[in-house]
């Protein structure tokens, strides 16, 4: 009777599905059994049908007996884990840290950098700048005739939206409360491809002359101050005086141009603001019809603004610049981002190596056990198998304490970041990114895994078994790739605490420059009366007299002053104006401050020349100024500026109003340490009349009391009153070098975590060459070697592999610090310092690292090992 | 091989026993076998009504010599009638009673259906 030929190799090949060891021990009596019954069989019919049900049960079975051997490995290795608990905790913790930091900054680097803006065709939107390059802006902002030209001009552009600062003060329902948000022009909203959550956008007409006032709320305020009540539409709220028709609220995602922002309104400019050109004060967004480039739109606007130059002015020197608004979003930050991404890499690559070594040494401890296992007939695929099963649980366990950590950090890095990253309002752990790492963690385990396994495989049976192991774990190859992953540690631990080094001496260089006043022991808070119970300049400058008075007979308050906006942002409020007696408009904007009489000496600026103001500088007397030393030195090298007059208007017309110098004061640095000094002017705040002013309080008695006398003063004279942003000055100070702090922050912890990390490794690795040569070290010392000499050997070896990481580090971090260039103030990459501190900080560690080993070895009891020999 | 000794668990931990198993236990009940010779035993006995596959057959065994219900002999006790590539195997005394309390299980739930009209009442 035939065989069952081919039928038999099909269900053979079928066989393989089964785990390698199955068959090993099986495949041959399952094809004799199979053979047997099928011959058995009479019919060819019987035949057909016994080979179908008989491979169609192994496709059944298989997988089921893969998944016993896995529950099987999988017990065990909980079993081995729990048996070398100290080894397994620091293994997850190593991981958890490495990939917790690891998602939580790709989470934040996808959110700002990768993923696209959460507004329609994203990527149609362009800011729009004028650039200035005669006095060295590049991105400024522009004015309302300008704007109106380039909406009739353009044809690659659907449409120019415009936005600025604005506050609103809400009286309505409890404390009257300051709102922070956006004047925008009408069409703002369909510019950006953002619908309202519901209610309506504003009409075309919005921000005309005379138009009922509107506002869009953002949706965390309107959750915050109405609970989220949908009837809000259509309701009239009372702000600053006005009453605001609410029109819908934007989406919760939206949070442009910061975040934060508590609602949105359309311009209500007057006619000057209107017609003049010079007054600078828009910020522009633009939205590139369907189909243009770019380059075509900037081709474009460099034409409109060549046109404009030789028409107006004003406009002689300026050009246009379309930035893509994703990367003028993210342009500040995204260096820093990209450097910190590489920290964490970094420290990922630290951890695998970390925990390479560390199941490197756990197999090689293990080898007697698993010689035992291959004597009792586990092949070698067996073993291999149950070893990559042991990797990838850990790794998975790390990988998921890895996602945990990462929750709170991703928490953790919204509260300490920018305030301008307005993409990270919602950022949260990115699934894809913890699911990528979830991937990473499981493969770096097999590799990571592999060799030790592969190592494992190759065992001398009757060796191990002798021996017990001990001797032919420490074998060359294993020790030698153990040391190199080791080196490798260090020398990335070195590369980020150089760079970490730099940043904090470029933080420190910033925080020490001299910002021409004194901000210690200065609070600040700002206030704006409303228009209803102020309703004009002198209104206003009275009460702040009177309340500037009040506070200084508050008992503790050395000095209180009153200034419109005391910190200057990249884009202070400023204008061209004229110089009497020179005919051409000067068009470098001069900012413009009211100041109370006593600010200068409260904020203790210097005086160069001329005089403070006094109370001699009234409302009706003569329009004076205070300058500060650039303004002098721009325009009046060689004279005395005291005595000449400047004026923001038109000096043609009859009725202007010229601004005499009567001081000169120093430069201060206002607008942030890392800016240009401004052209600068300050005039007396009863001529100023500005509406909102910031209050300045001297008092060492700390915040709370400069806070508490604040609030007793405003009591006395309008209870109405509401403070916005009470602060120290020194901490708003802060938030100007914000961002630089975070990124210093971060890299300094990362680094700090690589070295702890890198030192954790070298001290697994040194105990595990102690183990090894303990019975050397106590034959040496039977035979009279003294502790320092054991000491020696060990540290030698230390500072041998420390001195290669480090050597290697320094080259590292020579090359790859050229990514943090844009990062340093006041130092270049090469900063000799840096290097050297981050050195002495690599060593220091490994010596401490060294030391329990280094106890170990000399506690090495000399009889014990002349009796093992 | 599988020997447990004081934590050995109690028979009654592995019951019900799946259909293939107990029929395996009871073919090794009155004598060893080898792997075919129990197949045969199984099929003989359900009348080619569940027969078992070769590889579901192993895969029963292997998981019955895990969990110490069989072992494996050293020896082969009739080395004439049998090719040389078959393994035998025996119930061990855990394995015994398992499949006696199995047998139990089921002679009580016979009982009841016998109680319940569903077989004819023995006389």
């Amino acid at each position: 009777m035939p065989g069952p030929g081919y039928r038999l190799r099909v269900y053979r090949l079928l066989l393989r599905l089964y785990p390698a060891q199955f068959l090993q021990e099986y495949e041959r009596e399952i094809l004799l059994t199979f053979r047997t019954e099928w011959l058995r069989e009479s019919s060819a019919a019987g035949r057909w049908f016994y080979f179908v049900r008989a491979a169609s049960a192994i496709l059944f079975n298989s997988p089921l007996e893969h998944f016993q051997m896995l529950t099987h490995d999988l017990r065990y290795a909980f079993r081995t884990f729990r048996r070398s608990l100290p080894l397994t905790l620091v293994a997850v913790a190593t991981l958890a840290l490495g990939m917790g930091v690891n998602s939580a900054l790709f989470s934040v680097v996808k959110a700002v950098l990768l993923d696209a803006l959460p507004y329609g065709k994203p990527d149609q939107l362009v800011r729009v700048w004028v650039r200035n390059p005669q006095q060295g802006f590049e991105h400024d902002v522009t004015s309302w005739p300008r704007l109106e030209d380039w909406r009739a001009r353009s044809r690659t552009i659907q449409g120019f939206a415009v936005f600025g600062p604005a506050r609103l003060i809400l009286t309505e329902g409890g404390e009257p409360a300051q709102l922070q948000g956006t004047s925008v022009s009408a069409n703002f909203f369909r510019v950006m491809g953002v619908k309202p959550l519901f209610g309506q956008d504003f009409e075309n007409n919005a921000d005309q002359e005379g138009q009922p006032k509107r506002i869009m709320l953002a949706y965390g305020f309107w959750q915050r101050r109405f609970g989220g009540d949908p009837s809000i539409v259509g309701r009239q709220l009372n702000m600053s005086g006005d009453t605001y028709l609410v029109m819908g609220v934007t989406p919760p995602l939206f949070q442009f141009p910061e975040r934060g922002l508590d609602f949105w309104t359309p311009f209500a400019l007057d006619a000057r603001s209107r017609t003049a050109r010079g007054n600078f004060f828009l910020n522009t967004v633009a939205r590139l019809r369907d189909g243009e480039t770019l380059k075509h739109a900037q081709l474009e606007m460099d034409g409109i603004a060549a046109a404009l130059a030789q028409r107006y002015p004003v406009d002689q020197h300026l050009g246009v610049a379309l930035v893509n608004l994703k990367e003028d979003l993210t342009g500040s930050i995204a260096p820093a981002l990209w450097v910190l991404s590489g920290a964490v890499i970094f420290i990922l690559l630290i951890c695998c190596a970390n925990i390479a070594g560390m199941l490197l040494a756990h197999t090689a401890e293990r080898r007697q056990e698993l010689a035992i296992r291959a004597a009792l007939g586990a092949g070698r695929s067996r073993v291999v198998r149950q070893l990559l099963t042991e990797a990838a649980l850990l790794f998975c366990a790390g990988g998921a304490a890895g996602i945990a950590v990462a929750y709170v950090g991703v928490k953790l890095l919204l509260r300490i970041a920018p305030p301008e990253l307005a993409q990270l309002q919602d950022t949260h752990l990115d699934l894809t990114v913890a699911a990528v790492t979830l991937v990473v963690s499981a493969a770096s385990g097999i590799l990571c895994g592999m060799r030790p396994a592969l190592a494992a495989s190759r065992l001398d049976l009757a060796s191990d078994l002798r021996q017990g192991g001990r001797r032919v774990v420490g074998r060359m190859d294993s020790r030698r790739f153990r040391s190199i992953l080791t080196i490798g540690e260090m020398a990335l631990a070195m590369i980020l605490l150089t760079g970490s080094w730099l940043l904090v001496r470029s933080l420190q260089r910033i925080e020490g420059v001299s910002l021409g006043f004194d901000s210690r022991s200065v609070s600040i808070a700002t206030l704006l009366p409303p228009r209803t119970r102020y309703k004009d300049g002198k209104a206003t400058a009275a009460f702040y007299t009177q309340l500037l008075e009040r506070l200084r007979a508050q008992p503790g308050v050395e000095g209180a002053a009153a200034i419109t906006t005391f910190l200057l942002g990249r884009l202070p409020d400023s204008a061209t104006f004229f110089i009497d007696g020179r005919t051409e408009q000067i068009m470098t904007p001069l900012t413009m401050d009211g100041v109370s009489p006593d600010f200068f000496s409260v904020m203790k600026i210097p005086l160069l020349r001329g005089r403070y103001f006094d109370s001699s500088d009234r409302a009706d007397s003569l329009p004076v100024v205070i300058i500060n030393q650039t303004m002098a030195r721009r325009y009046w090298p060689n004279e005395d500026p005291l005595g000449k007059r400047l004026t923001f208007g038109n000096p043609k017309d009859a009725k202007v109003e010229w601004d005499t110098v009567v001081g000169v004061v120093a430069d201060t640095e206002r607008a942030g340490v890392d800016q240009p000094v401004f052209t600068e002017s300050y005039a007396p705040l009863v001529q100023a009349s500005p509406r909102g002013v910031q209050i300045l309080i001297r008092t060492r008695q700390g915040a709370a009391a400069a806070r508490t006398s604040l609030v007793t003063a405003l009591r006395e004279l309008d209870r109405q009153m509401p403070v916005a942003r009470f602060s120290t000055l020194d901490a708003e100070l802060g938030g100007q070098v914000a961002s630089r702090r975070f990124t210093t922050f971060l890299l300094t912890l990362f680094a700090v975590a690589a070295l702890v990390i890198a030192g954790v490794g070298l001290y697994g690795l040194i105990s595990y060459l102690v183990t090894l040569r303990r019975q050397e070290f106590g034959v040496r010392m039977a035979l009279g070697a003294r502790p320092v000499d054991v000491m020696r050997i060990v540290m030698g070896r230390v500072m041998a592999m420390a001195a290669a990481g480090l050597v290697l580090g320094v080259a590292g971090a020579l090359v790859l610090t050229r990514g943090l260039q844009s990062l340093l103030f006041g130092v270049t990459r090469f900063d000799p310092g840096s290097y050297l501190a981050a050195g002495i900080g690599l060593l220091a560690v490994c010596a401490v690292a060294a030391i329990p080993p280094i106890v170990r070895a000399l506690r090495s009891d000399p009889l014990a090992a002349l009796r093992a020999e | 091989m599988g020997k447990r000794k004081a934590d050995e668990p109690r028979p009654e931990d592995f019951l019900p026993l799946h259909r293939d198993t107990f029929q395996i236990l009871v073919a090794l009940a009155d004598r060893d076998r080898h792997g075919y010779s129990i197949l045969r035993d199984i099929a003989e006995r359900g009348g080619g009504a569940h027969p078992i596959g070769p590889s579901t057959l192993y895969s029963s065994i292997r998981r019955l010599l895990e969990s110490g219900l069989i072992e494996e002999l050293d020896e082969r006790p009739d080395p004439e009638s049998d090719d040389e590539r078959r393994r035998y195997y025996r119930l061990t005394n855990l394995g015994r009673r398992v499949a006696a309390v199995e047998a139990e299980r089921l002679q009580r739930l016979l009982d009841d259906a016998r109680a319940g009209g569903l077989l004819p009442r023995r006389t």
